[in-house]
């Protein structure tokens, strides 16, 4: 099946820079190839009316299960007269259900994604993620939606669900667009800017309730973002997703955010708070400190998805290859 | 060592002790506000610190006690080095006692009169006939000599005047000067007016030089007295029979005489020209009575010179005129002890280098 690609040429450089160029999505389009569902399906249908993805749930749909004995209620148009006539056993047929499920995206522009020290920007992977999994969903003829999470929790965005490519390029343009430096609060003051961001832990509460409610049942939903600022009080909500939809989290983190280089006396500014901290880079006993808090961090998040039974992969800033970390598991739909 | 004391030789390094304390003691301040959470900072904070990086995990530097702890002596250190530094600039001595002044010395402005009439031979000397030029280098050498340990200039005059020496006490160099005095050096006439007037130019000059010495110096109300009344004493040596030129020598010795200044007059030379050879020139004989004017008028004494007895009278007037105290400072016994608080302050730094190094590699 082709896609059909209609992709803007962005001619901005530097930080205005689409995060995705032309060469970039014709090899994630390449890597989006590579990616097979999981379960192994016997043919995939071409009808559009009732679904086009074959599941393997038993239900009304076109494609022949099997066939089982009759229970009060069952249809007789579905009797398997010729099993019946063999078994001498009233048998009915069975289908498998036909489906169109909706793949969701979140991707997290925040502020902590802007940063990466190898190869490319968190926020940038993120965004190749993304564009992964919407050209993933094209090939699979999935309606896609997606809900792009910012600063403040008024400008995040809502893609509904949706199979034309029209939608699907409005959310390539939005996962793609520019992402500026982080601007320090004093300087948004100075600018007489009243756009404050939210607090995140408030804003992922919301986050994750819209997808809950704004998709239908069932959906696959990939969470990408950096996780900062989700935590145990969003345990239940989480539960609550994981209940309604197939979730998959996607953590994207830097080599910075695991272990510290020795690069003697460094200042770093907390993104959110913008509080300054000094470090000793220099000094074994402090990287080892950071390594360890670093590696708590990390486990704690992963904590927080695997106890809810959401599957919890980790994609660096670094690597190339996605094709190979990034599951389509469609049998669970 | 019953009898030294401390002492410090540039004390003024210690202004910088209070200041070092005080930045210390603001730059914990300034760290203890960077550390609380939830703090804005200010847009002049967020200018300043351009090297500091974004960092999403960056709250997992919080530091704790303990390392908040290691900041507190790393302060510590920082101000004991300093501190030990400062103490080591201000120069502590053990001062203990004074050592004799050195003698009282008299500065004494030779003014050679260096005229064409100088190369007349008036004298003999073991029958032989010298002229005055020569004679008169003889006596400034003996003169020069008798002198030791004062402070001796000369000036050579004729039509125009020259400083050939300031006020030294190097005898070496002086008599070695004096012996390159020729005739003819600054003219052919006798100008005696401006020869004395600008000796006392020179004498206001050393005057005003010495005033802002002391001042700078800020010596006891005292010593800056003693040192402020120098008293010069001129001696002109010549055999002019008139002074000729702009300046009139009456009115120049007045001068001198309003400044405390007393002129001896040396006169070089015979009265007559009987017998004198004249080296084909004309002769004219030394005048006297314009030397004794200008003598008695700075109250003075004048000489002649006939035999050798001439310069044990004058050097014997001379020596009776007061002497000045020498131009130096105090000197006392001392023993340094700057490198106690230098090599204390290298012991620190030393030692801090070395346990960082330990901890880092911890």
């Amino acid at each position: 099946m082709k896609t059909k690609v209609n992709l803007k040429v962005d001619i901005k450089v530097g930080i205005e820079a689409s995060l995705i160029d032309s060469d970039e999505y014709n090899e994630l389009a390449n890597q989006a190839k590579q990616i097979k569902p999981t379960g192994g399906y016997g043919h995939r249908l071409e009808s559009h009316f009732s679904g086009t993805l074959p599941t393997r749930k038993i239900g009304s749909g076109m494609d022949y299960a099997e066939s089982r004995v009759y229970q009060a209620g069952d249809d007789p148009r579905f009797i398997n007269w010729r099993l019946t006539a063999r078994s001498k056993e009233t048998l009915v047929k069975t289908f498998h259900t036909e489906s169109s499920p909706t793949m969701c995206l979140l991707m997290d522009r925040g502020a902590t994604m802007r940063f990466g020290t190898r190869k490319r920007l968190k926020v940038t992977q993120a965004a190749r993620v993304a564009t992964l999994l919407s050209l993933v969903a094209r090939q699979n003829r999935l309606a896609l939606s997606g809900l792009i999470l910012e600063d403040n929790s008024n400008s995040n965005q809502w893609f509904p669900s949706s199979k034309n490519d029209q939608a699907f390029n409005s959310l390539f343009d939005v996962v793609s667009g520019a992402c500026l430096p982080v601007v320090s609060n004093a300087v948004k003051v100075a600018n007489k800017t009243t756009n404050k961001p939210t607090d995140q832990s408030q804003n992922w509460q919301l986050v994750l309730r819209n997808l809950s409610d704004k998709n239908p049942a069932g959906s696959l939903i990939y969470l990408v973002s950096d996780f900062l600022g989700l935590g145990a009080k969003h345990q239940s909500t989480l539960e609550a997703l994981q209940a309604q939809h197939h979730v998959i989290a996607i953590h994207i983190a830097d080599v910075a955010e695991q272990s510290l280089a020795n690069n003697g006396t460094l200042r770093f500014k907390d993104a959110l708070s913008n509080t300054l901290y000094q470090v000793e880079s220099g000094s074994n006993k402090q990287r080892e400190k950071f390594q360890s808090r670093a590696k708590n961090h990390q486990q704690s998040i992963k904590q927080l998805f695997e106890d809810r039974g959401i599957p919890f992969i980790s994609v660096l800033t670094t690597d190339d290859n996605l094709a190979p970390i990034i599951p389509l598991p469609l049998e669970a739909l | 060592m019953e009898n030294y004391q401390l002492h410090w030789l540039t004390p003024e390094w210690f202004i910088l002790l209070p200041m070092l304390w005080l930045y210390l003691f603001w730059q914990s301040k300034k760290q203890a506000q960077g550390n609380t959470q939830n703090q804005e900072p200010t847009l002049a904070l967020a200018m300043r610190k351009t090297s500091s990086f974004y960092h999403p995990l960056a709250e997992l530097f919080t530091e704790d006690e303990p390392q908040k702890a290691s900041k507190n002596r790393l302060s510590l250190w920082v101000a004991l080095i300093i501190s030990s530094l400062i103490i080591a600039l201000a120069q502590p001595i053990l001062r203990g006692e004074k050592l004799p002044d050195p003698p009282p010395e008299r500065d004494i402005v030779f003014l050679v009169d260096t005229s064409i009439s100088m190369q007349l031979k008036d004298y003999q000397v073991d029958g032989v006939a010298i002229s005055r030029m020569d004679l008169l280098r003889q006596l400034l050498d003996k003169f020069a000599s008798r002198m030791n340990g004062e402070r001796i200039s000369v000036i050579i005059f004729a039509e125009q005047a020259y400083k050939l020496v300031p006020l030294s006490n190097d005898q070496n160099l002086i008599r070695k000067m004096l012996q390159r005095i020729t005739t003819s050096l600054a003219g052919r006439y006798s100008d005696i007016g401006s020869a004395l007037l600008l000796a006392l130019q020179e004498a206001k000059k050393q005057e005003l030089q010495l005033e802002s010495q002391l001042q700078s110096k800020q010596r006891s109300k005292q010593r800056q007295s003693q040192h402020k009344k120098r008293h010069q004493t001129f001696i002109l040596f010549s055999d002019a029979d008139e002074s000729r030129g702009k300046v009139d020598v009456n009115a120049a010795a007045a001068l001198l005489a309003e400044n405390d200044i007393p002129l001896f007059t040396i006169a070089i030379g015979g009265s007559t020209s009987k017998n004198k050879e004249t080296e084909g020139g004309l002769y004219h004989s030394v005048n006297m009575q314009l030397f004794d004017d200008l003598a008695e008028q700075t109250s003075a004494k004048s000489y002649r010179v006939e035999n050798s007895d001439t310069l044990e009278k004058a050097i014997n007037d001379i020596s009776k005129l007061r002497k000045n105290l020498a131009l130096q400072e105090p000197q006392y016994i001392q023993i340094s002890l700057y490198f106690y608080p230098l090599f204390l302050g290298l012991l620190l730094l030393f030692l801090r280098q070395l346990l960082t190094l330990v901890g880092n590699k911890r």
